[in-house]
């Protein structure tokens, strides 16, 4: 009984980081609608703040307690600056745009950070006064997780003070339960949306800052908790608070206690936490449904022009190029475009869902990966030849999309990008830790191509012929009826149904199709590499994917193609030739989204926009 | 037999009774106003006929089907078609592809993956734009269509599956006050040339007894009174449920 | 093969254009070119970079006493960033466009793993300079790759020798959900189990890796109520476990035995909170007062300006490894580099190691001592150096554990 009671603390205390942390992103979503992936890095640089202000005077307790706030103070500061300077260009963009060009802050802050700070983990002294344990029914129980816990209700208290009696919190509640209502109020929403976007970045400060006597600072801090603090938001409901708090006592709970019970597997618990909540209450525990995510008419697409001339001497070219390439490169080179060949189908098959049918994936790693592992456990587990095992890879890719894809397909807009990661995320945390099955992290070997297939040449030329054909099947479908009756489900969900179209099995056949075709290019993947390792199921490979697709341009056929070009030559030349190359892809990465939203294939008409 | 059928429909939410035991029928070819004050329960009435809202109690028979309950897009497959408030057309398709869709969708070639879909319906699609006036427009993008084109845009999509009933939901709102005739006179050569009965709400007084065959009116969830456009004209109820705005309409 | 001979029609046809010139023939004036693969950025950097100063230290002493075989030593580095299929892109890179005549490093055991594979599919010599994955050379070694450092099993046996000596009779293991964890529990139960069968597992920690929760691990472990903990977590995970644990008082009266948390890497960053007492394995630098390590050390110190971590004895030691490979082989001819690492013996800082022929394991140890704080800093004390070569399995064991190919 008082170990339950214990760990009950235990549990509260890391709820009250997690809160302190999910609150905040909670906030500058609940404002501004951009779902901030730098959020985690706001919170890592807390920690390094407060890691250097308590070795300069945090000698005493509020010596200490003021480098912390501090921390979180200057972490505000930088909020402003990231709001004003890229946040500011962006909020009309769509959410996709947005997140990632948050991700392209992520890589910046994970160098500059190392840059400044250096890769060894700090480790900062305990708090003092408070680096003590009290003795609660004969367990010792940190003073300092005590002093988490208050401080963690203390912000709750004072978060609610301020919604209910400022203007500043009145504007943002209300901006947050009807942004149109506000705008329509002639309120400057700019300074709402800063002074929102600095109390979510000090709260983030805060919450890394407050980690310091607990844990060391390091660089994996920031990709470590956002993905929770994602969980905890969405569970919650997004733009709740009391959504966030009561998210990461349930959570933190099931974890303290899912620890005692199945030690294994707490990576899958948070997510399936997550899983269960979306599809019982799409919305989170607090959250209210978006009822804005009708028709946007401020960009429509324009329709689609099948064949005329300057496309059609694009794609020829293409195929031209593909074909006659490897006669003239480098070995190495051919191995490159093998991998490039791979990558523009998968960036192909996750444009058909984006842009075809206005679904919105952040985990279509979960499918290319599922199709590299159904080729590898076919080969690993069966014994059965490349031919057979790349088989499976569709039928992996396409099973495990139509599983999670009906669940998915139910929701919208940001709910269903974060219900799709979390399926990825399971995916992934199944690999890693089901090592048995999966082979684990150690992943699975000697995935090699067949002797016919085993010159790099060949091998070339059957992922080429392969992905090509799938790629010119995807854009088929696109003008066939059902791409088409896909498109309508995007413009409009209520006409569709209107006419007959039953708009969730549509989109989850979609979802199915682009899964198939997402494992196909896994298979090859696999093959080309000889193994297979959790990663490919990773939010790194999603996020590759999306930087392909919108490198390449969104609103065009051939954009994942130039992307997946672009994007690999970028990353290999990059890598050899520096350090820093996260700085500058992270750099990249935002100044696509900011100059050059329509990406490569968009260049031209921003050229001819340019000239005078 | 009636292509619409309602008997005793209840539909409340959270304690207030939206519709309260309506019954009504449209016979084939007819064209009937529902109208009454804001809050009568009109919408509530609509989203149960068009299956976006599934009824408390109560039944909804179509052509003599049982549709009670069903989903927006199986309701379709019962020949209705729908137009709403607020034009919802494809925005990134062209005037043709819009109804080129449509009429995928009602031949059942919703999922096709074969031949490309501009290489068909190309014909029909061409006569239902020739019919709503936008011949002109065939080739231009939805999103680039003035409102009234839009709206005639919609009722040829609602006409896809060759409907036995269209639901329009305030099929002038938005409209300036010129423009609403026309429309209304589109929607009874549709009724004219293609024998489909019509079940429409509106706020024009105008539209309603120069385009309706009957006119029911609802007030807080109840049928208060059913009759010709004369009729309901002199009816002392309705009267006093509209007050002024009412006589406004009729002077 | 067909490509060849597609190939060789249009190289005739551009042949009739362009002179050839160059012939990539090796003349005594070229480097002998070594490939190299490392995670060199992100949160690895604080282990790899060490390594990197490590080999380049050793590349710089030999060149500047002439290279071996009469040629300089040349390596070329590349980033994996944590990632196997860029490990493997970055590995074909060096052995097709840079023409490497061997590839070593790497440090996750799966990159290891992965660029074995490649290895032995493109029959090309590996020295896998860190990863512990026992698998590189038992299940899944192959006659192309060679390993260096001590494996988990290596290290892990070298501990439960030591907890074999100690009155505790109940055990508990915390560490990382993953492969390493797994198998250092595995083979920590298996040899304890061997020297003392009256001891009993009583409970078992397996956190996420990077993602420990430390209070609610330290309140299970502690429930647990056993004598002694066996711990494998390390880096952030440690120094939560490690705080967590000592303000709980889940040490007090406990033994503690832990993988690698005596070398630098783990230890250092731990400061003031080191934790006393514990029995480890890793690498007292400060401490070590062989001839050979001395010079090691000054020189690394001289150069780099900082002291050296379990990390840069590895880089140095891959580098002095393949610099004897070279000189018993005589060329870079691959099957000769192959057959020059079986048996190979050399001198290191560490002693002289030998490359199994059986197995491919280096014998390479590690030290094994206890934590102890001076001058308000975590050292090794009492340490020993324990031989690699004591610490594997009898050759039977190890030829079942090493499928034949």
């Amino acid at each position: 009984m008082s170990f339950i009671v214990v760990q009950a603390i235990t549990g509260l205390a890391s709820a009250a980081s997690l809160f302190l942390i999910a609150v905040g992103l909670s906030i500058v979503f609940g404002v501004t609608r951009v779902v901030n992936f730098a959020h985690g890095s706001l919170y890592m640089l807390g920690a390094y703040l407060a890691f250097s202000f308590t070795a300069a005077f945090g000698d005493t307790f509020f010596g200490y307690l003021a480098a912390i706030l501090l921390a979180a103070v200057v972490v505000g500061g930088l909020g402003a600056v990231m709001e004003t300077s890229l946040l500011r260009r962006i909020y009309r963009a769509p959410e996709l745009f947005q997140l990632l060009a948050t991700f392209g802050v992520v890589l910046v802050v994970q160098d500059l950070t190392r840059m400044i700070w250096g890769a060894d983990d700090l480790f900062a002294p305990r708090m003092p006064g408070l680096d003590g344990a009290i003795n609660i029914f004969g367990h010792a129980v940190p003073e300092y997780d005590l002093f988490l816990i208050a401080t963690a209700f203390v912000v709750l208290g004072g978060l609610w003070l301020l919604f209910r009696h400022t203007r500043f919190g009145v504007l943002v509640r209300a901006a947050t339960e009807d942004r149109e209502m506000v705008a329509a109020l002639g309120i400057d929403q700019r300074w709402l949306f800063t002074g929102a976007f600095i109390l979510g970045a000090a709260l983030a400060g805060l919450g890394g800052a407050l980690q310091i006597p607990r844990q060391a600072a390091s660089l994996s801090m920031d990709l470590n908790i956002i993905v929770d603090a994602f969980v905890v938001v969405v569970v919650g409901g997004m733009g709740s608070i009391m959504g966030a708090f009561v998210a990461a006592v349930l959570i933190s709970e099931l974890l303290a206690f899912g620890v005692v019970i199945f030690p294994q597997i707490t990576l899958v618990l948070i997510f399936a936490v997550m899983a269960v909540t979306l599809v019982l209450k799409p919305s989170g525990l607090f959250g209210r449904p978006e009822f804005t995510t009708q028709e946007d008419r401020r960009n429509p697409d324009p329709p689609l022009r099948a064949g005329d001339g300057l496309s059609r001497i694009f794609w020829w070219g293409l195929l031209v190029a593909g074909v006659a390439a490897p006669l003239v490169i480098g070995d190495f080179a051919i191995i490159v475009l093998t991998e490039i060949a791979i990558l523009a189908l998968f960036a192909a098959s996750l444009h058909f869902l984006l842009w075809g049918g206005g679904l919105i994936t952040f985990g279509h790693a979960a499918y290319f990966g599922l199709g590299a592992y159904g080729s590898g456990l076919a080969v690993f587990h069966l014994s059965l030849g490349m031919a057979p095992a790349l088989l499976l890879a569709p039928l992996a890719g396409a099973a495990g999309a139509l599983l999670f894809g009906w669940f998915c397909v139910r929701l919208s807009g940001i709910y269903m990008a974060m219900l799709t990661l979390a399926f990825a995320q399971i995916a992934w945390s199944a690999a890693f830790q089901w090592g048995g099955f999966t082979g684990g992290d150690n992943g699975i070997l000697g995935v090699w191509p067949s002797d016919w297939a085993s010159d790099p040449f060949v091998f070339y030329y059957l992922a080429f012929a392969v992905c090509a054909a799938v790629i010119w099947g995807l854009r088929h479908t696109v003008f066939s009826p059902f791409g088409y009756t896909l498109r309508a489900t995007r413009d409009s969900a209520l006409r569709s149904a209107a006419i007959g179209v039953d708009v969730t099995r549509h989109r989850w056949l979609a979802f199915t199709l682009a899964g198939a075709a997402a494992g196909v290019a896994g298979g090859f993947f696999a093959f080309a590499k000889g193994s297979v390792f959790p990663e490919v199921l990773f939010v790194s490979t999603s996020v590759d994917g999306l930087v392909m697709v919108l490198l390449g341009g969104v609103q065009s056929l051939a954009g994942p193609i130039l992307g997946a070009i672009a994007l690999t030559e970028i990353e290999t030349e990059l890598t050899r030739l520096t350090d820093l190359w996260q700085l500058c892809l992270g750099i990249l990465i935002i100044l696509l989204v900011v100059v050059l939203p329509h990406g490569l294939a968009g260049l031209s008409a921003f050229m001819r926009r340019r000239q005078p | 037999m009636n292509v619409l059928t309602v008997e005793k429909l209840s539909k409340a939410f959270g304690g207030v009774q939206a519709v309260g035991g309506v019954s009504f029928a449209v016979a084939p070819g007819e064209r009937v106003a529902l109208i009454g004050p804001n809050g009568a329960g009109k919408t509530t009435l609509f989203n149960c006929i068009n299956g976006q809202l599934r009824p408390d109690d109560g039944r909804i028979e179509m052509s003599g089907r049982d549709v009670t309950g069903q989903a927006p897009h199986r309701i379709w497959r019962h020949g209705v078609g729908r137009t709403f408030q607020i034009t919802a057309t494809f925005a990134s398709m062209t005037v043709a592809e819009n109804i080129q869709v449509a009429l995928a969708s009602a031949d059942g070639a919703a999922k096709g993956l074969g031949r490309r879909l501009s290489a068909r319906y190309r014909a029909e699609a061409e006569v239902l734009i020739e019919l709503v006036g936008l011949a002109a427009r065939t080739e231009d993008p939805a999103a680039e269509l003035p409102y009234g084109d839009l709206k005639r845009l919609e009722l040829a999509v609602a006409m896809t599956n060759e409907p036995s009933l269209l639901l329009m939901d305030e099929p002038t709102a938005g409209m300036a006050a010129d423009a609403r005739g026309g429309m209304m006179d589109l929607v009874d050569v549709m009724v004219a040339e293609r024998g489909v009965a019509v079940l429409f709400t509106e706020h024009d007084m105008d539209v309603v007894f120069g385009h309706a065959d009957r006119v029911i009116v609802l007030d807080r969830g109840q049928i208060i009174a059913e009759g010709s456009p004369d009729e309901i004209r002199g009816d002392a109820t309705v009267r006093a449920v509209y007050l002024g705005t009412f006589d406004e309409a009729t002077v | 093969m067909l490509r060849m001979r597609i190939r060789t029609h249009i190289t005739a046809a551009i042949a009739a254009l362009l002179t050839l010139t160059s012939a990539s023939i090796a003349t005594a004036q070229d480097p002998i070119r070594i490939g190299e693969v490392n995670s060199y950025t992100g949160p690895l950097a604080s282990f790899t970079v060490p390594y990197r100063n490590g080999w380049e230290l050793a590349v710089e002493q030999i060149n500047a006493k002439g290279g071996v075989l009469g040629r300089k030593l040349e390596v070329i580095s590349r980033d994996d960033g944590a990632k196997p299929a860029d490990a493997v892109k970055f590995a074909e890179e060096l052995v097709r466009r840079e023409k490497v005549d061997l590839i070593a490093g790497t440090f996750l055991s799966h990159i290891g793993l992965a660029v074995a594979d490649f290895a032995a599919r493109n029959k090309v010599l590996f020295v896998a300079a860190e990863p512990l994955s026992d698998a590189i050379v038992w299940a899944k070694g192959n006659d192309y790759t060679f390993r260096l450092r001590p494996s988990t099993y290596m290290q892990a046996a070298m501990l439960a020798e030591e907890a074999a000596k100690l009155p505790a009779k109940r055990w508990a293991t915390v560490a990382p959900n993953y492969e390493y964890g797994q198998s250092a529990v595995k083979a920590f139960q298996d040899v304890l189990k061997g020297l003392r069968p009256d001891v009993e597992f009583v409970g078992q920690q397996w956190p996420a890796l990077f993602k420990l929760d430390a209070g609610a691990t330290v309140q299970a472990l502690a429930q647990a109520k056993p004598d002694a903990i066996f711990n494998v977590t390390f880096s952030t995970d440690l120094a939560k476990l490690v705080r967590e644990g000592q303000l709980r008082g889940l040490f007090k009266d406990r033994q503690v035995v832990s993988l690698l948390t005596g070398e630098p890497e783990y230890l250092d960053p731990l400061k003031g909170e080191a934790p006393e007492g514990w029995i480890v394995t890793g690498y007292p630098w400060q401490g070590i007062e062989d001839a050979a390590h001395k010079a090691f050390l000054d020189a690394y110190s001289k150069r780099f300006n900082d002291y050296p971590r379990a990390g840069s004895i590895v880089g140095y030691n891959t580098i002095l490894t393949i610099a004897a490979m070279l000189e018993k082989a005589g060329s870079t001819d691959t099957g000769a580099m192959v057959a020059a690492m079986k048996n190979l013996e050399l001198d290191t800082p560490f002693g002289p190691i030998t490359y199994r022929a059986l197995d491919h394991q280096s014998t390479m140890g590690a030290y094994v001592g206890r934590t102890a704080k001076v001058d308000g800093k975590g050292v090794m004390v009492d340490f020993r150096y324990a031989n690699g070569a004591d610490y594997l399995p009898d050759d039977a064991t190890v030829r079942k554990l090493r499928p034949a190919k």
